[in-house]
């Protein structure tokens, strides 16, 4: 009994330490589980039926500077493999995702090679990629249009519109906004846009 | 009865091998100073070129090389216009210091001086085609090769901040025509993009609107 009361105790103080993490306005919507169906709004605007391949043309803005080339995402067994190249070919990066939280750095150009950059990237394509979840995982539905999901390390919220995944936020454990990614159905393209440091993505799927 | 067909197309292939390994066959060039002669004296009269292109981009992790299609414009010195027409359609311009894509009704600027990565790209391409690159031992080291049509020369890069990126290119010129038909850019994952030039016209004056 005096278990089961301080059992109880530490599951209320987590639970406590978890909701006061979120966004505001999270808190109060109602928590419920996110089923396999409702997660096919990731996959909805991302194509493999191309040999289990998605192709993009990209481009970055950051530091004054402008990259644009080609994305590449492959479907693969058990991660989608994600590789930008500038137009002449030559590889920026190359990840590997496995879940929504785990992803492998294949490879990046010598003189983008810092942390912050790696983790930009990776963070960002994630927002927007179809990939399983893993994890301590919590769902919150607000109502048709919009799903929220909030996981240990960031949260995020989706928010679906006509079975189409049409926006993207990506929050830190302190509720301050990172990146928003909104998707323009007319131009096929997601626009990624992190703040601080400042990073613009558009990501424009091609047939 | 059965094997038969089997038989044929083994015959097939075998009878096909002697051609396609000379085509591919690359032996150390003889007369390397001959040839180096020739090529840099046809190069350094090149003023302009225009021709036509294929890039295929070969990715260790891809079954199939992803390959693009286009139009290609050089001005002495460092004019360059990659249009890409298939399977999607962009244009990337390197003219006066900047370089600017446009693709669609989007148009980006970037200052080359100021992205190490894109200023030494136009300095590699356009020294392969007008043959400064040959010429440069301070920065590159050579290596010559032949096959039956085409002297191969194999450029290393001696420059860290290049060989982070770049593990070296080759260079494919036309044993008749001497200009260069294919470039080959081998990146350190083993990765490479290949360019193909063909159509080429040299020396015929380009509209100053194509560097816009």
């Amino acid at each position: 009994m005096f278990l089961n009361r301080n059992l109880l105790f530490a599951v209320g103080i987590i639970l406590l330490i978890l909701n006061a993490c979120s966004p505001k306005d999270i808190r109060a919507l109602q928590q419920k589980e996110l089923t396999a169906e409702n997660l096919n709004v990731f996959s909805s605007q991302i194509d493999f039926s191309s040999k289990g391949l998605a192709k993009f043309r990209f481009h970055i803005a950051a530091f004054d500077q402008n990259l644009s080339g080609l994305l590449i995402l492959q479907e693969q067994e058990d991660s989608i493999r994600a590789v930008m190249m500038t137009d002449f070919g030559l590889k920026v990066i190359d990840i590997s995702f496995f879940n929504q939280s785990a992803y492998r750095i294949n490879h990046i150009m010598k003189h983008i090679d810092y942390d912050f950059v790696k983790e930009s990237f990776a963070l960002n394509l994630m927002m927007i990629l179809p990939l399983p979840q893993k994890g301590n995982l919590r769902y919150y539905l607000k109502n048709d249009l919009q799903y929220i999901y909030q996981k240990e390390t960031q949260i995020l919220r989706l928010y679906n519109r006509e079975n189409n995944l049409r926006k993207v936020e990506r929050y830190t454990r302190g509720s301050k906004i990172v990146s928003t990614a909104n998707y323009k159905p007319e131009l096929m393209e997601w626009v990624i846009i992190q703040e601080n440091p400042s990073i613009e993505m558009i990501i424009k799927r091609l047939k | 009865m059965i094997l038969k067909p089997i038989f044929i197309k083994i015959l097939f292939v075998l009878a096909l091998m002697p051609a396609v390994t000379s085509l591919f066959a690359q032996e150390p060039l003889k007369d390397q100073k001959e040839w180096l002669a020739k090529i840099n004296a046809k190069n350094e009269h090149i003023t302009s070129l225009q021709a036509d292109f294929e890039q295929q981009k070969v990715m260790s992790f891809l079954l199939e090389p992803i390959s693009s299609y286009g139009k290609f414009w050089f001005q002495k010195e460092n004019s360059i216009r990659w249009e890409y027409q298939k399977p999607y359609s962009y244009i990337i311009i390197m003219d006066n210091g900047q370089l600017r894509v446009k693709d669609g009704k989007d148009e980006y600027n970037t200052d080359l001086s100021a992205n190490a990565v894109f200023q030494q790209m136009n300095s590699l391409i356009s020294g392969s085609i007008q043959g400064d690159l040959l010429q440069d031992q301070q920065h590159y080291s050579f290596l010559f090769f032949e096959n039956e049509n085409q002297i191969i020369i194999r450029v290393l890069p001696k420059d860290e901040q290049l060989l982070a990126y770049l593990d070296y290119m080759e260079l494919y010129f036309h044993k008749e025509q001497l200009h260069m038909e294919i470039l080959l850019m081998h990146e350190p994952s083993g990765d490479f993009t290949k360019m193909i030039f063909s159509n080429s016209i040299l020396n015929k004056e380009i509209d100053e609107d194509v560097f816009k």
